[in-house]
């Protein structure tokens, strides 16, 4: 069970641009938007997953700033989908002001594909880098 | 839904008035009967200022510099608690409540 600072907050107070960490202690992105369920007549809608990277942060922006963004963040995915990197709500351990702590390695996250393809396609091509 | 779909969109009262912007979104944890955790968005906070909040002065985080501080939480007073039970239609970027603007609270926990 996620184990969160506050039992009532608001999205600016804890999760919204908070830094991830992943098990291993290392830094796994930075939250850039809420992923929350459609609601049902009657029911609030619950958080589902945080979204990270520049297709998530486009739309915050907002405007033709935020449209460039999320374009150039597009572009640079190395999937076609549009749709932001996803973290399930169920990969919480833990979330305070500084940083929100997760149980899987960054390894396994889509917030962390992008690095990896970089690293192995344009860092682990130059002599010495030791990627 | 994402967040962001919500920030941003503006919110009218059940006459038309209009009653700002939404800045934020509360949220509450509450235990599901099969023993899971959710958690729920419970508000939409709107009016005020929304730059305020964003830099923390909102939240009487941030000191200075002078006069900052004091007039972001003077905008921050005028901001408004929208529950979710009171919104009618979420159409595009507006939001309707059954409620009047005269109705509405100002957000209650004072955040240190």
């Amino acid at each position: 069970m996620t184990r969160w600072e506050e039992d009532e907050f608001t999205a600016n107070d804890l999760p919204l641009d908070r830094e991830l960490i992943d098990c291993n202690g290392m830094p796994a992105g930075r939250v850039d938007d809420l992923e929350l369920s459609d609601p049902e007549p009657g029911q609030p809608p619950v958080l589902t997953a945080l979204l990270c990277g520049p297709t998530a942060f486009g739309p915050r922006l907002g405007g033709r700033l935020g449209t460039w963004w999320q374009a150039i963040g597009r572009r640079l995915r190395p999937v076609s989908e549009s749709y932001p990197n996803r973290i399930d709500a169920g990969l919480i351990d833990h979330v305070d002001r500084l940083e929100i702590t997760l149980l899987a390695a960054r390894e396994h996250l889509d917030s962390y594909r992008f690095r990896r393809w970089t690293e192995e396609k344009i860092i682990g091509r130059i002599p010495g880098s030791g990627a | 839904m994402m967040a962001s779909e919500l920030i941003g969109c503006q919110v009218h009262d059940a006459e038309g008035q209009d009653v700002g912007a939404v800045h934020d979104l509360h949220f509450r944890l509450r235990l599901r009967p099969d023993g899971t955790q959710a958690c729920q968005l419970d508000a939409l906070e709107c009016g005020g200022i929304g730059l305020g909040h964003r830099l923390g002065y909102g939240e009487h985080a941030m000191r200075g510099p002078w006069p900052f501080p004091r007039l972001f939480r003077y905008l921050a007073r005028r901001s408004l608690v929208v529950p979710w039970t009171e919104i009618t239609a979420i159409d595009g970027r507006r939001i309707d409540i059954s409620s009047r603007r005269d109705q509405l609270q100002a957000p209650q926990k004072a955040r240190t």
